[in-house]
């Protein structure tokens, strides 16, 4: 479905992410993991044709996917319709007046008819506990809502690939909860980034691991990856303290 | 050391390029520093020509053509002032732009503490400000099908100036708060 082959980006003048090579199936559930800055947003941008990247390419369904590809208005509509980008920040993705328009806004785009995206809209407010708000100002909601809305903004579009930016970060442990349920009932190709080692299991079967330098240095099952303490250390995810002799996780 | 000297050449260069009022000598200085700026050696030259050349026509835009348009409507040509305050504004830009390429502001200011403080301040709010930007915008291209139509872009560039007005605020807020806590206030 989806396929990088000897992808390397760069800003400004250094490289952010080098020689990456990664498969995506249908169905498959890819965590990746990395510390700060390793390039896990970047290569989700990537993947949402939002960035490009300097040297390799990126197949969507066989097709490359490039600036050009994107200016033809037929590709753009399936390809922007099909693969999805939750932010990791909410409130970019927030500028409708009404919590109902921003969840009716990409279905108004692909030119429903009113009556139909009303229903739509209707069953995925419902889906994600929005009933209540849907005349109210989206960007007024507390941050694990606007999370969940900015979630139903995407799904409403019935995609194929979910790629959704460290989902995770900034919400409370319940609400971290609930999103986690809700992401294990879907049934699509996710691809979900995040430096928090603990919720990996949750989140997917595969683990792609980015190294400090930009590098995958790990592609494989989750448990694989926990049970390799070199690894570990070498992704910066397992470390020492000063005062005590042995590395650990947090 | 390097950077103060610098800092304090480029003060005394914008004080000598804002007294020129011939166009003239003002089309020479500029086309002085066209080719000093290409000399250079510094990267990016002909982007850093390219950023002068759109913030002067910005300038002039929002500035000195609304003074001038002024001018025919009570019947006066401005024409040479015109002329003036474009290669003023295009030099003291370009100016600026090649200056701070060998300038670090940080040890340049960091003669004084509240000059510093200021800076650190003033300089992470706009890189903030900036990538926030490029968030705003490429959330919105993410979401992006078709073209929009314009209420749906007055929609999105109202939010975005919305956000950064309640966010410097907030900011503001914190600020104020951390510097009373730190004694600035007392």
């Amino acid at each position: 479905m989806i396929e990088l082959r000897n992808l390397w980006f760069k800003y400004e003048d250094e490289y952010v992410l080098k020689d990456i090579n990664l498969k995506v199936d249908k169905g498959e559930r890819v965590v990746i993991l990395g510390i700060n800055g390793s390039g896990k947003s970047t290569l989700l941008k990537i993947l949402n044709g939002l960035l490009f990247p300097e040297r390799g390419e990126y197949l969507y369904k066989g097709e490359r996917l490039n600036e050009k590809s994107l200016r033809d208005p037929k590709f753009n509509l399936r390809f922007r319709r099909e693969v999805v980008l939750l932010f990791q920040n909410p409130d970019v993705m927030l500028f409708n007046p009404t919590v109902y328009d921003e969840m009716a806004f990409g279905l108004r785009q692909l030119g429903l008819k009113e009556r139909e995206i009303k229903e739509r809209v209707l069953r995925w407010s419902e889906v994600f506990g929005l009933s209540p708000y849907l005349e109210k100002i989206p960007y007024n909601l507390s941050r694990g809502q606007k999370q969940k809305l900015c979630l139903a903004c995407l799904l409403i579009l019935e995609p194929e690939v979910l790629l959704l930016d460290e989902p995770t970060s900034n919400l409370d442990p319940k609400s971290t909860g609930l999103l986690i349920d809700i992401l294990q009932e879907l049934d699509l190709t996710t691809v979900i980034s995040t430096h928090n080692l603990s919720l990996v299991p949750e989140l997917g079967n595969r683990l792609v691991v980015l190294g400090e330098g930009g590098r995958i240095i790990y592609d494989g099952s989750v448990d694989g990856f926990l049970s390799d303490k070199e690894k570990l250390i070498e992704a910066g995810l397992m470390h020492k303290h000063r005062d005590k002799p042995y590395y650990h996780l947090h | 050391m390097k950077d103060k000297l610098f800092l304090l050449a480029y003060l005394i260069f914008v004080v000598f390029l804002s007294s020129l009022s011939s166009a003239k000598v003002l089309l020479i200085v500029s086309l002085i520093l066209v080719l000093a700026t290409a000399a250079l050696p510094i990267k990016k030259k002909l982007n850093t020509i390219k950023r002068a050349t759109y913030v002067c026509l910005l300038f002039n835009f929002l500035v000195s053509l609304p003074y001038f348009l002024a001018g025919l409507w009570l019947g006066q040509d401005r024409s040479e002032y015109l002329l003036m305050m474009t290669l003023r504004s295009f030099s003291l830009t370009l100016t600026t732009f090649t200056f701070f390429k060998f300038i670090n502001l940080f040890k340049a200011l960091d003669f004084s503490k509240n000059l510093s403080f200021l800076l650190v301040i003033v300089s992470s709010h706009l890189l903030t400000y900036v990538s926030l930007i490029r968030e705003f915008r490429e959330a919105l291209k993410s979401r992006t099908m078709r073209k929009l139509d314009r209420r749906t872009r007055l929609n999105f560039y109202e939010r975005v100036l919305t956000f950064f007005f309640e966010r410097s605020m907030h900011t503001s807020e914190d600020l104020y708060q951390a510097m009373k806590s730190r004694g600035f206030h007392d």
